[in-house]
């Protein structure tokens, strides 16, 4: 499973921005996120609480409720434009063609309704098949996450379950049309290291198995570290940096996903002290001027207070979004340039994409 | 390790009855949860002691039951030499001044129709502690943990999980205490914001003087943080160290998978995650003889019959105990090795790959 | 936001609040925020405040004295309709003038307008009463069994609030009444007015309903981390439960007492058209319905048809100010960021 950057990708979302209208203010859960899915990859979104991953997910599937609202952007898939479907053409679409998986096990099953009867109303949504033959895949599929005893457990109640194995309910479901992508938003955040290995483990084998791309969104590096083939860094509401995965924890770009990578404690080193990021995540209301990350970052200097960098590529397949990150031209013609397309053609796509895992 | 402990828990057991209410207590119609069964450790003072473990295997409790917040099964908590088990209500609460806890869910450990000033004070109202300069010290007390106390107004759903946290921090040390209980204190928090929050235990325990019982389920974190680690399973202490012989010689078949299946932010290690199958099991209904043998890849026939008890790893050093029965047939030192990244020098400051000469103009057109 | 003071203060170890400044409000105005969207909880607030006031200043909004009894002129006989220029009397039984009486007067020729703005008076504070009799008790009884949760404290006060419970509102009023009679009760030196019994009577079966939402909150409240953090602190229980908890299961109280008062409102007026409630020449709505019930058919609409109008819209008003209050005052509104 790797990505080739030269194929066209599966998923292709450009500058997306999503706003929710609240008593509080616009809160700017996305802010023109732009990235891409290939074929038989996995890539992880990271970010921390309130960066935006759950809404960038749900925008992807037009899901964002009222007061939210999907401003700009597109979700290329396969070439056709998702935002510009009816919601009957996504309903075929979601669950079929790219299913999802939601951060809390516990909320996304109904505790009224067995398991198995909620897997086979997902079969029977999409696939015209008896209940007897709904029921009869469901046990395969419980089979296929690592359900023990599938056949005895199909007529379980979601209570009946542990964590772990709500979660590998959750799976089966979203598995069950055997979908083109998957998007899984936390999987495992509940979860025990110990059963969040297994989890992958599963992840890993069903992807081959299905041959699906995943989209996988996390707040822990080191699930990104051992899962995942590229990686889109986001804060703020929109990605800050892209990059393949061992390219971006070797030499992260981003001043954000450098801080984010020292703060981490690792088992590795044994100092007492550690580095954190300082001050606080920011407000989606009311963003900082600027960069987002300035109030926050040890390189802001006075340009990064007023200047918005976009997305740039700053070495071949990789990109951040800072003013001083190598690569990221700041000169007065280059700015210039950019203006002239900005004010030509409405938002610009940046300029390449991919990243080639090395 | 000295003769005089500040804590020394001993044999300490809670179980859990769990039924529909009383009149299925008086029927009998019992299922008891031996949360925690039967364990022992010393926290010295001014140390740092660690418990690990996964979800359920009774961290929480057996610090709850050392608060007296679940009053013990069976087994003595002594403090400072007093028995707290033996302590009536009243002198109980005497105590409370001296121990205190940190929780979780910083949203839920303040009360959301309070003032961060109101909960800060309420220690000291309770104890009828600093009568006439109350609000003087929530000041105090705000400025320690790094929040602005002009904010003590505030409710705390008007602040960041970090900084609730800090609330939370500086509502324990409002009584001045000696000892306090962290229970998971960073596990609901971003990971930059974590790294804050345990810099600030880190410089409290320094200043105040603090002895600290450091709960968690994340590893790393205690190796940060801790001087001494337990790790508990359903419900036992299967392995006590000294951190750094903890993490560079793990004995307990539990403490090795555990280190396994950690995710490294470092994708060479980080794939090489180690499965640890099966879950933790139903503490209604624990397994016999060692209780870790469903899932313990070394596990033998003598297993499923013999009760390992916390014994001394031979040949190991820094009281370093382990209960296994086959444990002195594994290799030692096949821990983490410590130091071995230059992270700090890797993704430091300075290091940034930045652009060496900025340019001044770049006066934005951005939009927001 | 004030960008300038996040920079200066990033290197310090805690920079405050990525917040804006100004979004501290306090509870009050977050609760008002809230409840202003909802006109109809609005209107309810109005007929409420309207029904309180009147009620509160009856004597002086009355054109009448609710029990004179008017003589119609000639031509007309009691009830008298809307609009009759009445005779008024003097004590002599000398006719010394008019006067109008608007809704029309009942079958003894007692002005209705001022009997239903007194009738309003009794009908509230009977209410008030019943709806305040079973809070006191019912949260008390509540918090005590949500507090003890599983404990034979527990266990006794609820399967109590149980047997309570079963007990048909009305049928219960009447057995009780009827032993021990409409008027007041003496005892000794001591005298019970009717009017407490008649709230004692309804109020206690809804003692249940408050004990059981009371206890449904507490033992939500106790799930919370913050009662183990004042227990770890020492707090007492009383402390715990008056203090702590208290403040956040005050505002689902209110909302069920609110609620319930439009109950109340149809219970009292269901006893006194039973005869069982306050005693003529008292005014109050349920028996003015009661007298009007012989008239329904012979064209004398008006008897019937405002005190009815006036329960109905109070009921109304109790049910919409409740569902405003419960909205403005969910928990899940509390969360400032979602
Ligand atoms: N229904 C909603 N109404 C208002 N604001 C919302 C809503 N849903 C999300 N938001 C806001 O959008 C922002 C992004 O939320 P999102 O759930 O995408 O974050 P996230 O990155 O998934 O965080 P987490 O790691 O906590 O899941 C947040 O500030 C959140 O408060
Ligand atoms: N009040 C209670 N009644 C019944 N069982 C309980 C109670 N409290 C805890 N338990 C059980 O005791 C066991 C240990 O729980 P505990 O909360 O101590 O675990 P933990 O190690 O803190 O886990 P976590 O990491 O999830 O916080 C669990 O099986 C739990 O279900
Ligand atoms: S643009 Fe400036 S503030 Fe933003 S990340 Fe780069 S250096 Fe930091
Ligand atoms: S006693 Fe046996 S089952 Fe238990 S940990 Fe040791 S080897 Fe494994
Ligand atoms: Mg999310
Ligand atoms: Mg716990």
């Amino acid at each position: 499973m790797s990505a080739e950057p030269d194929e066209q990708p599966v998923l292709e979302i450009r500058d997306l921005v999503t706003r929710f209208y609240t008593d509080e203010g616009t809160v700017k859960a996305v802010d023109g996120s732009s990235f891409d899915l290939y074929e038989g990859e996995t890539l992880g979104i990271v970010g921390e609480s309130g960066s935006g991953k759950s809404v960038t997910a749900l925008s992807m599937l037009q899901l964002v409720d009222s007061p939210g609202r999907i401003e700009r952007g597109s979700v290329r898939y396969r070439g056709d434009d998702l935002l510009k479907k009816t919601e009957a053409e996504m309903r075929s679409i979601r669950g079929n063609d790219i299913a999802m998986m939601f951060q809390d096990p516990m909320t996304s099953l109904n505790p009224v309704f067995t398991v198995g009867d909620q897997i086979s109303r997902v079969i029977k949504t999409h696939q015209d098949v008896s209940d007897k033959a709904a029921r009869e895949r469901t046990i395969e599929l419980m089979a296929d996450v690592g359900i023990p005893e599938p056949t005895s457990r199909v007529d379980n109640y979601p209570h009946q379950f542990s964590g772990g194995m709500r979660q590998r309910a959750l799976l089966a479901m979203a598995i069950s049309c055997e979908p083109d992508v998957l998007i899984a938003d936390e999987p495992t955040t509940a979860l025990d290291v110990t059963i969040e290995t297994q989890i992958f483990n599963v992840l890993d084998r069903l992807q081959e198995k299905y041959g699906m791309s995943i989209i996988l969104i996390t707040h822990d590096l080191g699930v990104v570290a051992g899962t995942c083939d590229r990686v889109a860094v986001a804060y703020g509401g929109r990605v800050v940096e892209r990059a393949g995965v061992d390219a971006l924890f070797e030499n992260p770009r981003h001043p954000y996903t450098r801080g984010l990578m020292r703060s981490i404690p690792r088992l590795t080193d044994d100092t007492d002290r550690l580095t954190p990021v300082e001050g606080d995540v920011p407000n989606l209301t009311d963003l900082p001027s600027g960069c987002s990350f300035h109030p926050r970052c040890p390189h802001a200097t006075a340009e990064c207070e007023s200047y918005d960098p976009e997305l740039r590529e700053v070495e071949p397949g990789r990109e951040a979004a800072c003013l001083h990150a190598r690569g990221y031209d700041l000169s007065p013609s280059a700015i210039e340039t950019e203006r002239a397309e900005a004010d030509g053609g409405g938002p610009t796509a940046p300029a390449t994409d991919g990243g080639e895992p090395r | 390790m000295s003769d005089d402990p500040l804590l020394s828990v001993s044999g300490l057991h809670k179980y859990f009855t769990q039924n529909d209410g009383f009149i299925d207590r008086l029927l009998g119609a019992d299922e008891t949860v031996k949360a925690v069964n039967g364990v022992s450790f010393d926290i010295e003072r001014g140390e740092t002691l660690g418990l690990v473990g996964e979800s359920g295997s009774g961290k929480s409790t057996t610090a709850r039951s050392v608060l007296r917040l679940d009053e013990p099964t069976k087994g003595t908590v002594s403090y400072d030499g007093t028995d707290l088990t033996a302590l009536s209500d009243r002198e109980m609460t005497e105590m409370r001044k001296r121990i205190q806890i940190v929780f979780q869910d910083p949203a839920s450990s303040l009360n959301r129709r309070k003032t961060v000033g109101q909960i800060i004070k309420q220690p000291m109202e309770i104890h009828g502690l600093y009568k006439g300069e109350r609000d003087a010290r929530v000041d105090e007390l705000m400025e320690t943990v790094g929040l602005p106390p002009q904010y003590s107004n505030r409710y705390p759903h008007e602040f960041s999980g970090g900084q609730r946290q800090r609330v939370g921090i500086a509502r324990a040390l409002a009584v001045d205490p000696d000892f306090i209980v962290a229970d998971e204190p960073v596990s609901a928090l971003d990971v930059s914001i974590q790294a804050q929050i345990l810099n600030l235990l880190d410089d409290l325990q320094e200043e105040f003087d603090l002895t600290l019982l450091f709960i968690a389920h994340d590893l790393s974190v205690i190796r940060h943080v801790c001087d001494r680690v337990a790790v508990m399973y359903l419900g036992e202490i299967v392995e006590l160290a000294d951190a750094d012989e903890l993490f560079s010689n793990p004995q307990h078949p539990y403490t090795r998978a555990l280190l396994g299946a950690i995710p490294q932010p470092v994708p060479e290690l980080a794939r090489q995650r180690q499965v640890l199958e099966g879950e933790v099991p139903s503490p209604l209904d624990p397994p016999s003889g060692c209780s870790f043998n469903p899932r313990c890849p070394e596990a033998t026939e003598e297993c499923t019959s013999v009760d390992p008890t916390l014994d001394d790893v031979a040949g190991a050093t820094g009281g370093h105990k382990a209960a296994c029965i086959h444990v002195d047939e594994f290799e030692t030192g096949a821990g983490v090795p410590s130091a071995a990244q230059d992270v700090d020098e890797r993704f430091s400051i300075e290091n940034f790959d930045a652009e060496p000469t900025l340019v001044t103009d770049g006066r934005g057109d951005d939009d927001r | 936001m004030e960008t300038n003071m996040a920079t200066t203060d990033q290197t310090d170890e805690a920079v405050p609040a990525a917040q804006a400044p100004g979004t501290h409000h306090s509870q009050f105005e977050m609760f008002w925020k809230e409840f202003r969207r909802n006109t109809l909880s609005l209107v309810g607030s109005a007929i409420i405040l309207t029904m309180l006031l009147t009620a509160l200043f009856a004597p002086f909004l009355a054109p009448h004295d609710p029990t004179t009894q008017f003589e119609a002129p000639d031509g007309e006989h009691n009830p008298m309709p809307m609009g009759t220029e009445m005779l008024v009397e003097n004590d002599a039984g000398e006719i010394v003038g008019t006067t109008t009486a608007y809704l029309g007067t009942d079958h003894h020729g007692r002005d209705i307008l001022s009997r239903i703005i007194y009738g309003l008076r009794t009908l509230m504070t009977v209410s008030l009463g019943v709806v305040g009799f079973a809070m006191a008790l019912g949260v008390t009884a509540g918090a005590i069994a949500g507090y003890y949760r599983n404990t034979w404290v527990d266990e006794i006060i609820m399967r109590f609030m149980d047997i309570l419970f079963s007990f048909p509102s009305l049928i219960l009023a009447i057995a009780v009444l009827g032993v021990l009679g409409v008027g007041s009760t003496e005892y000794g030196s001591f005298t019970l007015p009717n009017i407490v019994k008649v709230i004692a009577v309804i109020g206690v079966v809804y003692i249940p309903s408050f004990a059981r939402v009371m206890r449904g909150s507490v033992l939500k409240e106790m799930e919370e981390d913050y009662i183990d953090a004042a227990k770890s602190l020492g707090a007492s229980d009383r402390h715990i439960l008056v203090k702590d908890i208290a403040v956040n299961t005050l505002p689902t109280v209110v909302v069920q007492g609110t609620l319930y008062m439009g109950t109340a409102v149809l219970a009292s007026a269901a006893l006194s058209f039973l005869g069982l409630g306050i005693q003529p020449p008292n005014a109050s709505l349920g028996l003015m319905l009661s007298n009007a019930r012989g008239y329904l058919y012979s064209g004398e609409w008006w008897y019937s048809v405002f005190p009815g109008l006036v329960i109905v819209v109070t009921i109304l008003g109790f049910n919409l100010l409740g569902d405003g209050l419960r909205d403005a005052l969910d928990p899940r509104n509390d969360g400032g960021e979602r």
